[in-house]
């Protein structure tokens, strides 16, 4: 007999039950509140720290999503600059056809990660949404779909009290 | 020596140059730390039958009763001092503080324990921290117990559940969902160094391969609590035509989510040398860390070098002129590594290693930390894959648990796409299974011996969290090796 026979119990009766369970949080974006606020104005905010002589860089640091606080200076951040005009890039993506609960009925679904190329891109690389076809917000991975491609920002309309990072997704540059 | 202030002092003062990422010293007093006995359940995609302290319970018993140990189980089970119970979850069964009701379960009040708990590398976190218990002598010997049930919810909302350890101000929300994030890793890392699609798919084909011969595996289509349509053996074919997740991962690039546990014993060396006649030493044991977004991995040129993370064999000019770690590596991984081979004294791990377990969430991890763990080059995990011999019309290895390089075996057991990854319990199942190779048990345990490395006298035991928040390395020896 294998080992692992010896302990498997041969009680097979079992009863299964089910027990849902429902939570509402009500959650503090804290002080990066701007950034979510931007979102609904139709602004792509980030902070940067110029504390350069203590980044490994030796450059400003970008925050995309934004820090309230550089972990290399250990200082807060009060400089918070606008983005969405910026040279912008896919810096890495991928096309999902399965996902977790909340987004199965969004499938097929363009997730990047972005660059801008202008800073040092260490704590910048936001992971967003591509649309590929606006018109009918179908997405799927298109040929022309390629690392370094130029994309702009785009918002979705959402009540400030429901707020969240879904409100930012990019398209290509060449789409209006 | 313990710590070297003046060394910290002096790396901090001269930050520019050099990062002190990992220990500079190991702390020596006298103790070390040993496994002496392994349990683990058969995994399965649903275990109803039994709940998850009857899981653990399984496990224990055949820890204390089937290793092989010098005395009678119930008096070895009083000598226990201290217990660690790793499990990931709050969420997956709604059940806060469920470490209590494992200790209970098992009879271990009142002794000391503590929770370990790191997403996917909850498990050698576990492992570690029992470790930290007995060589400060805190404990001599000590239950690591760790399990995971994750069938309660369906495979949806437990994705859900485990994305919830990814920011859930940000990546959660539009994605929530961890194959994505590895998948966009996966995307980069193919653009940077060239990886192929069938060597990712190779991956794949040894590791579910292997699990057909491991007694525990929840792909092995002998175990009662398998799947049918996800167990049996596989080709490379049947990789390729594999639902696709998240491109580039397919179905069959995945790993499992499983039910079950899996328990070690850990005594200080002595004692282990009382216990047991075949004590394996933990010779060398590290941790690293990592941002939990990915995209806030830092992209500098010679990065590597700068964060001092270069392995014993390895030479800077190989890395001087690369970006490191940015989005699609494991820093985490050679931080461990690379404390884990100083206290072990590995100088060339493709030499010194024989047996490797390591976290292959999906194949690209498991190339990724190939190089993490010095078997290759940064940048060369595919052609690691490629060094083992492969029959190219069969589109499977030419054995079960292929040689790669000149004597490593990788993932024996399955791993996380062969043979389960109920979170909390796959760092000690990966533990577990070392110990045995090492002990020349696999015969015992899984009734053949395929999986058996002949020889093995090292392993090592590799426990990664999602996208490399946190990883542990453990070094395992024979006895006087
Ligand atoms: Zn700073």
């Amino acid at each position: 007999m294998v080992v692992g026979e010896k302990y498997r119990s041969k009680n097979r009766e079992q009863i299964i039950v089910e027990q849902p369970y429902h939570i509402q949080y009500r959650h503090s974006f804290g002080e990066v509140s701007k950034f979510f606020k931007g979102l609904h104005e139709k602004k792509l905010y980030g902070t940067i720290c110029r504390g350069k002589e203590h980044h490994m860089s030796g450059e400003d640091n970008l925050f995309v999503p934004p820090r309230a606080d550089c972990p290399e200076c250990m200082v807060p951040l009060e400089e918070w600059i606008e983005l969405q005009n910026e040279d912008i890039r896919v810096y890495t993506f991928t096309t999902m056809y399965f996902s977790g609960e909340n987004f199965l009925d969004k499938l097929p679904l363009t997730l990047i990660n972005v660059e801008f190329p202008r800073y040092n891109n260490n704590y910048s690389k936001l992971i967003s949404i591509l649309i590929t076809n606006e018109k009918d917000e179908i997405n799927i991975d298109k040929k022309d779909l390629k690392i370094g491609m130029k994309i702009k920002p785009k918002f979705k309309e959402m009540p400030l009290e429901k707020i969240d990072a879904s409100a930012l997704y990019f398209v290509p540059a060449g789409i209006l | 020596m313990s710590v070297d202030i003046g060394m910290k002092k002096d790396v901090v003062k001269d930050h520019k140059k050099i990062y002190q990422s990992v220990r500079k010293d190991v702390v020596n007093n006298g103790r070390e730390v040993a496994v002496v006995a392994a349990g683990m359940t058969q995994f399965g995609k649903a275990r109803t039958d039994s709940t998850q302290e009857e899981l653990v319970m399984d496990a224990t018993r055949m820890a204390l009763f089937e290793n092989d140990l010098n005395y009678d189980p119930y008096d070895i089970k009083k000598m226990i001092d201290g217990t660690v119970i790793s499990y990931f979850s709050d969420h997956f069964e709604k059940q806060l503080l469920f470490g209590a009701i494992i200790r209970d379960y098992l009879g271990l009040n009142p002794l000391q324990s503590v929770r370990a708990e790191g997403g996917g590398a909850t498990g050698g976190l576990g492992v570690k921290t029992g470790y930290e218990m007995v060589k400060s002598g805190d404990a001599d010997f000590v239950l690591v117990a760790g399990f995971e049930k994750m069938s309660e919810v369906s495979t949806t909302k437990g994705n859900e559940f485990i994305a919830l350890a990814s920011d859930t101000d940000f990546d959660f929300q539009v994605g929530g969902f961890y194959t994505a994030y590895y998948a966009a890793m996966a995307t980069r890392y193919i653009h940077e160094f060239g990886i192929t699609e069938k060597q990712l798919a190779k991956v794949a084909v040894k590791n579910r391969n292997n699990a057909q011969y491991n007694y525990f595996a929840q792909t092995n289509s002998k175990n009662p609590y398998s799947t049918k349509s996800t167990s049996g053996f596989i080709n490379i074919d049947d990789v390729y035509k594999s639902n696709m997740i998240a491109t580039p991962l397919k179905r069959l690039d995945c790993c499992l989510m499983s039910d079950g546990a899996a328990v070690v014993l850990l005594a200080e060396k002595n004692l282990a040398r009382k216990l047991t006649k075949d004590p394996v030493i933990i010779s060398g044991i590290g941790g690293g860390t990592d941002t939990m977004r990915p995209g806030d991995r830092p992209t500098t040129k010679g990065g590597l070098i700068k964060e001092n993370l270069l392995l014993p064999h390895e030479k800077p000019e190989w890395y001087e002129n690369m970006s490191y770690p940015g989005l699609h590596s494991f820093r985490a991984g050679r931080a461990a590594t690379k404390m884990a081979y100083r206290m072990a004294g590995i100088k060339n791990p493709l030499h010194d290693i024989d047996v490797v377990e390591l976290h292959d969430a999906f194949t690209s991890s498991e190339l990724q930390t190939y190089e993490d763990l010095g078997l290759a080059k940064y940048g060369d995990g595919g052609k690691f894959i490629d060094t083992a011999e492969f029959d190219e019309e069969k589109g499977v290895f030419k054995e079960i648990n292929p040689k790669m390089g000149d004597h490593t075996y990788v993932n024996p057991s399955g791993g996380l796409i062969g043979c389960m990854h109920a979170v909390g319990a796959t760092g000690i199942m990966q533990v577990g299974n070392i110990f045995w190779q090492l002990q020349k048990k696999m015969e015992k345990f899984n009734d053949n011996d395929k999986l058996q490395v002949k020889n093995a006298k090292k392993g090592l035991a590799h426990s990664h969290a999602g996208t490399g928040s946190d990883v542990t390395v453990i070094v395992m020896s024979k006895d006087g090796e």
